[in-house]
């Protein structure tokens, strides 16, 4: 079964995440923000094939996480899809995301996006 | 301060104070608290859904930004910031670019779920440091009060939260969605409460807000008016609370103020006296609205500014009306010397048609003295009162502004149109003028005729007899003295013809009680 991550302070958007992705038959994590998304990773040691980080979250941002799971030799390749209520306006070559949604998205969206990546591996 | 003028001093203190206070931006609310929220201190906000606390909230984060001031609006409730910011986006103070660089929406929701208000208190230290925020808004912080999370360890949060955010020069609003009474633990604590209310009186929702305590600060006690329209909230300090404690009047140099009708000028000894506010009385249809119009033009042809205000002609039928009278409105209004201001018979806010009106007065600078003023009429403002027993009080402090600012006021008050007593709708507003004019209808030989008289005119000389007045081709005629008993009473006898006498003229005359001349059955005799 394919693994996601979902990282969002926002508890109802995430739940609402992880409700449409497990009906699509993927294994889905929550975490609130950051801090609890490493925490995570150290205590399941697991893999996952996509990782959605929500931007602007308390404790650590989504780039500052981005940035850790880069260095992070088991995420350095795994596709990570970024969430924001506005456009980014940072360089996608320096903190390299491969996808992006804009808040608030639609179920259709975040299922096209989350194939796009997850039937590509 | 040695060597320095009071006058510098005042100025150095004026500064000090604007800098210990955070400007809300919020239209009216920072005179209602004497200059702003104290910076570092904690609020409360309460009041039902609905009621527009979010709004505010986010109309003060987006305020303070505007003056490059950096916020964390941090939500508890479930609802989340995507929708939020989904529901805001329409108003005109909000800027998609602030948002993530100089406001920050976090939740807070998940945090204290897990790791209760400890958790949330180290969120909310860390948010604030990180992003150099001096506003902090917590919104739905009664949520978090749960088994798990009990009273004890909120009321000991909020403590906290009170050391974190004055040490971090942080000032804080708590958004709770109560609507019952002010007793909530974090009340106890904080440096002020506002209420915001929203109340169905009839068929109408009223949005209210008061301030209950303020620390450190005088505030306008007592509730005033909230419109939320797509600025925002819009806060209306009550007229009378506002205006309570008027300075003396310093115009001394009084001159008249004709209508330009000869004989009705000569009535009034020339005219009105200019800082004075008169009544026109009068049914439907007996040439109120006419007579104003009248009073603003002469104003014209004599270089002073008018306003007309009023609730039912719209201003391209006025003007229709005053050009068939050969007025000649439209001339003046062209020129920019007459402003027809006109109130959609809609809802109206109370203190906000007089503040419309007052700031107007107050702003405008061209040719500040000797202005003109016709409210037409008063019952505009009375359908927007929705508390009948402030409108004495209202009314006074309403018309005292208008005389500080020089404003020589005409307001039509309507009366009856088949009720031989005459009963004035407003008589709070007979106390507050200096003159009262009564246009009558009176049946005499089957004709239907038009009596004008003066009631009351204080300060002033006047005369004291009852004119027939027409409305013809080149506007109001008025004639002589019309001899005739009981006129006042709409029932009038002819006692002679026409009397061709000079008119009496009184002295500051004795306000005349309202005459209650019971009919006699089988009408004219």
């Amino acid at each position: 079964m394919t693994s996601i991550m979902v990282v969002d302070d926002e508890y109802d958007i995430a739940q609402a995440i992880r409700g449409i992705l497990e009906d699509e038959g993927f294994e889905v994590e929550v975490c609130a923000n950051g801090r609890h998304a490493l925490q995570c990773i150290k205590e399941k040691d697991k893999s996952f094939q996509l990782v959605l980080i929500d931007v602007m979250m308390p404790f650590m941002s989504g780039l500052d996480l981005l940035k850790q799971l880069r260095n992070d030799r088991r995420f350095a390749k795994v596709p990570v899809v970024l969430m924001n209520n506005t456009e980014l306006k940072v360089n996608q070559d320096e903190h390299q995301w491969d996808g992006f949604l804009r808040k608030p998205f639609d179920c259709n969206s975040l299922i096209k996006t989350v194939s796009q990546f997850t039937e590509e591996r | 301060m040695p060597g320095k003028s009071s006058s510098y001093q005042s100025e150095v203190e004026n500064i000090k104070k604007a800098e210990r206070r955070l400007a809300s931006g919020v239209p009216r609310l920072d005179y209602i608290l004497k200059g702003g929220f104290l910076k570092g201190s904690i609020y409360s906000v309460i009041g039902p859904p609905g009621s527009g606390k979010t709004v505010y909230a986010n109309q003060l984060c987006f305020n303070h930004a505007s003056g490059r001031g950096r916020s964390v609006y941090i939500s508890i409730l479930v609802e989340s910031i995507t929708k939020m910011l989904g529901h805001i986006e329409d108003f005109t103070f909000f800027r998609p670019e602030l948002v993530n660089s100089q406001i920050f929406y976090f939740s807070g929701y998940g945090i204290l779920k897990s790791d209760g208000f400890r958790g949330l208190l180290t969120m909310i230290r860390n948010a604030v440091k990180e992003h150099q925020a001096d506003l902090l808004i917590l919104d739905g912080l009664e949520s978090g009060i749960s088994d798990r999370n009990g009273m004890l360890e909120f009321k000991e949060f909020i403590h906290e939260l009170q050391g974190v955010t004055a040490l971090l020069n942080c000032t804080t609003f708590l958004l709770s969605p109560a609507n019952h009474d002010r007793t909530m633990p974090q009340n106890n604590l904080v440096d002020g409460i506002m209420e915001f209310t929203r109340d169905l009186l009839g068929p109408r929702s009223v949005h209210e807000v008061a301030i209950h305590k303020f620390r450190g600060s005088d505030f306008l006690q007592g509730k005033h008016e909230v419109e939320i329209t797509d600025d925002g909230v819009q806060i209306h300090p009550r007229t009378e609370v506002q205006f309570a404690d008027p300075p003396e009047n310093a115009t001394e140099e009084r001159i008249r103020m004709g209508f330009g009708i000869t004989s009705f000028d000569q009535m009034l000894t020339g005219g009105l006296l200019s800082g004075t506010c008169t009544v026109l009385l009068g049914a439907p249809g007996t040439g109120k609205t006419i007579l104003g119009l009248h009073f603003l033009v002469e104003g014209a042809k004599q270089g002073q500014s008018g306003i007309y205000f009023g609730f039912y002609e719209p201003p391209p039928r006025l003007i229709e009306k005053a050009e068939r009278l050969g007025l000649g409105l439209k001339k003046w209004v062209d020129e920019g010397l007459i402003q027809l201001i006109w109130q959609p018979p809609l809802e109206h806010y109370l203190d906000s048609l007089a503040e419309q009106l007052l700031e107007k007065l107050r702003t405008e600078t061209q040719n500040v003295s000797r202005r003109r003023l016709f409210i037409d009429g008063v019952e505009g403002f009375r359908n927007a009162n929705v508390y009948p027993d402030r409108a004495s009080r209202f009314m006074s402090a309403f018309t005292n502004q208008l005389r500080m600012l020089d404003v020589t006021s005409l307001i039509t008050e309507e009366l009856p149109l088949f009720k031989p007593e005459l009963d004035m709708p407003n008589p709070e507003l007979a106390n507050v003028v200096e003159g009262v004019v009564l246009l009558r209808y009176v049946e005499l030989q089957s004709q239907i005729r038009r009596l004008l008289s003066i009631m009351k005119m204080r300060e002033s000389e006047y005369d004291t007899g009852i004119r027939e007045f027409k409305i013809t081709g080149l506007g109001v005629e008025v004639t002589d003295s019309f001899t005739a008993e009981a006129v006042l009473t709409g029932q009038g006898r002819l006692i002679g013809p026409p009397s061709q006498a000079k008119p009496a003229t009184k002295k500051k005359a004795k306000t005349k009680k309202k005459s209650a001349g019971k009919s006699r059955k089988g009408g004219r005799r």
